[in-house]
């Protein structure tokens, strides 16, 4: 087995699984909820790139800034209709609220595309370089360096920003929070946002690998694996995660199959759930406070 | 009658009759329901209806029907699991899956007869939630939900190479075919057999879920559902009631599985789905966690959403691209439904009937009166 290109393998897929997986990294991260509904966000995003894509006149940069804004304001939107409005209840009722809104997603984007397949116009769809011998695509390094970029930019974000030590805060203990004066409501709409312009970056980033289609739900719901290895409310979690998760299936594919490799991610999940529920560098206490 | 035991007489002393809210000895505070002459009358009526409806009502409409009796057995196999003990798994499709592909696979490699698929589809699915517990006594919630997700993908990955083996070796086409069942002499080749067999499973189920859950079993399961740690202090063995309410409620959802599997003829693994999961699981939640009336009540109100919808569709003069998109739009309405009724209704259907009841039960009054109080 070609070590060199399973390196480069491993680092594009798994840049991929680790840009899926942030967004229900982020919307854990300040309120708690696993966002089920992220991978219809996800599709949703990639559709309508193209969409805006074709009608900006084909400018990068200008459907770029359309889709973070268009993900913002749904972002915005979900909390105040549907997330909102649940608050206070168990958490057993937010999830399915999640799990109904991916089913709503998934109806609305085949009734409007279809289920037809399209291509992302990322550029240098046909770039490749050589390095150290081995043939890297521009594509794999448009993954690996948005992933990085966009990690890390979270990370110092929740690090060191205000708003991002404000919505740690929030997730921790939404009253005293409030108490000591942050305004929750704002913070945790904030966050949705956030989450939805991030999947709508990140889904047409996933047409750097596969043109999209409505498998993409599949794909990310593989990707769910990647933050609960690496512990639903860390960032920085999200890197081991992917690479444990990625590498798996990789071998499976190489040494048992295609079909197989599908199961590859959950055997992982099921793995870490039973010996660290808490994921790699989640937290503890998250088990009890379910 | 020991009224007089509580040292005071009412209504003047006059003898009293037996107030529906007092149970004045050990055997009908054991009784499962309340057999006085207005509910047993209620009961032989409903027991009527149920018997004589499929003469109201066309062929299609039994079809569906059965369906939805069908569904109405895994959402309580769900409810006991989820609703009860609050183990929430979103691997109950994967527990229907085993028992269907059991027993189709007993009938296939061994043409059992139909009471022995059921059975092997129940131990296999049972024995299938018995592994599903190991590792989740540990885990609650949302990790638990997660964790039976990824079962869920594990037992489809499976199902699917069974498959591609069954292609490959014997040359069948991708699912498996099953015949109309018989018990004995009886044979299940018409949709009205169907349905009395289905009424009479749903009735057995029913039965012993209701008097498990007043059982100490019951109790137990409540327990944990509502404080594990508390249960577990006051002497619940939490672990040992997790093991016992996964393998009942997935032998549950076997027999489901198989049933489900003989009355539409095929075994294929395409038929289960993550979204069935979700579909059980919006079941109970619609028609309310924790009661087995909700269970049935959410799931003839799911099963039934999809013809409600065309039927709304057709009749309603849609806009083309609603009426081309059914089956998205079904999805789409299913997927508003959950979200109103989580928003608004969290008790569910069984809350709503519940309002209903308590209203004409106290009608003109709104509120219970005092204790001691001159009415009754």
């Amino acid at each position: 087995m070609d070590l060199r290109q399973f390196i480069v393998d491993l680092l594009s897929l798994g840049s991929l699984y680790a840009l899926l997986g942030l967004g229900f990294v982020v919307v854990y991260r300040t309120s708690r909820v696993l966002n089920f509904a992220h991978p219809g966000f996800v599709l949703l995003g990639a559709y309508l790139f193209v969409a805006v894509y074709r009608k900006v006149g084909e400018s990068l940069p200008v459907t770029v800034a359309v889709m973070l804004a268009l993900g913002a304001t749904i972002g915005l939107a979900t909390y105040l209709v549907v997330m909102r409005p649940m608050s206070g209840q168990s958490r057993i009722a937010t999830i399915m609220v999640t799990v109904a809104l991916l089913f709503i997603l998934g109806a609305v984007v085949q009734v409007f595309w279809k289920g037809q397949t399209t291509f992302i116009p990322l550029p240098g769809s046909s770039v490749a370089w050589e390095l150290a011998g081995q043939r890297v695509r521009m594509h794999d390094a448009l993954l690996l360096g948005g992933a990085t970029i966009l990690l890390g930019g979270l990370l110092i974000f929740y690090r060191f920003s205000r708003l991002g030590i404000y919505m740690r805060a929030v997730a921790e203990n939404a009253v005293l929070a409030a108490r000591r004066g942050l305004n929750i409501d704002r913070i945790v709409a904030l966050s949705w946002a956030l989450a939805v312009a991030l999947a709508f970056v990140a889904g047409p980033l996933a047409g750097a690998k596969a043109p999209i289609s409505p498998s993409l739900i599949g794909i990310t719901l593989k990707a769910f694996a990647v933050p609960l290895v690496g512990g639903l409310d860390s960032v920085k979690g999200l890197v081991p995660g992917a690479l444990l998760v990625t590498s798996a299936e990789l071998l499976t594919i190489e040494y048992f199959g295609s079909a197989l490799a599908e199961a590859a991610p959950f055997v992982v999940l099921l793995v870490v759930m039973i010996a660290r529920p808490w994921g790699l560098f989640g937290t503890p206490e998250e088990l009890h406070r379910v | 009658m020991s009224d007089v035991a509580a040292g005071r007489t009412v209504n003047n002393g006059r003898r009293t009759s037996r107030s529906p809210y007092l149970k004045t000895s050990y055997e009908s505070d054991l009784q499962l329901f309340d057999y006085t002459g207005l509910r047993v009358a209620a009961i032989a009526l409903i027991v009527a209806g149920v018997l004589a409806f499929p003469a109201l009502i066309s062929g299609y409409s039994l079809n569906i029907l059965n369906l939805a009796l069908i569904s109405v057995l895994g959402a309580v196999a769900l409810q006991l699991l989820t609703g009860v003990a609050g183990q929430l798994s979103l691997g109950h499709a994967a527990f229907l899956a085993a028992g269907a592909f059991t027993g189709g696979a007993l009938f296939f490699h061994l043409h059992v007869p139909f009471i022995v698929a059921l059975i092997g589809g129940a131990a296999m699915a049972g024995l299938l939630g018995l592994l599903v517990a190991i590792p989740s006594v540990k885990l609650k919630g949302l990790y638990l939900a997660v964790t039976t997700m990824a079962l869920h993908f594990v037992v489809i990955v499976l199902g699917r190479e069974y498959q591609l083996y069954l292609q490959d070796s014997f040359g069948t086409t991708s699912d498996i075919t099953l015949p109309n069942p018989s018990l004995g002499a009886f044979s299940l080749d018409t949709r009205l057999r169907w349905y009395y067999l289905l009424v009479a499973v749903i009735g057995l189920f029913l039965g012993v879920s209701a008097n498990l859950m007043r059982s100490p079993f019951g109790r137990a399961w409540i327990a944990v559902r509502d404080r594990d740690i508390a249960a577990e202090a006051v002497g619940v063995n939490v672990r040992r009631y997790k093991y016992i309410i996964f393998t009942f409620s997935s032998a549950l959802a076997g027999v489901t599985g198989v049933l489900w599997a003989y009355y539409i003829h095929v075994v294929n693994i395409e038929n289960y789905k993550l979204f069935l999961s979700v579909k059980y699981l919006a079941m109970i939640i619609i028609g309310g966690l924790g009661s087995l009336l909700g269970a049935v009540l959410g799931a003839l109100f799911v099963s039934l959403l999809p013809e409600v919808i065309s039927y709304a569709i057709e009749a309603m003069d849609a806009p083309f691209y609603i009426a081309n998109n059914k089956e998205q739009v079904e999805v789409a309405v299913f997927g508003v439904f959950i979200i109103l009724f989580l928003i608004f209704e969290p008790e569910g259907l069984a809350g709503i009937w519940r309002r209903i009841k308590t209203y004409f039960l106290l009608w003109p009054l709104k509120y219970r009166p005092l204790e001691g109080g001159r009415r009754r």
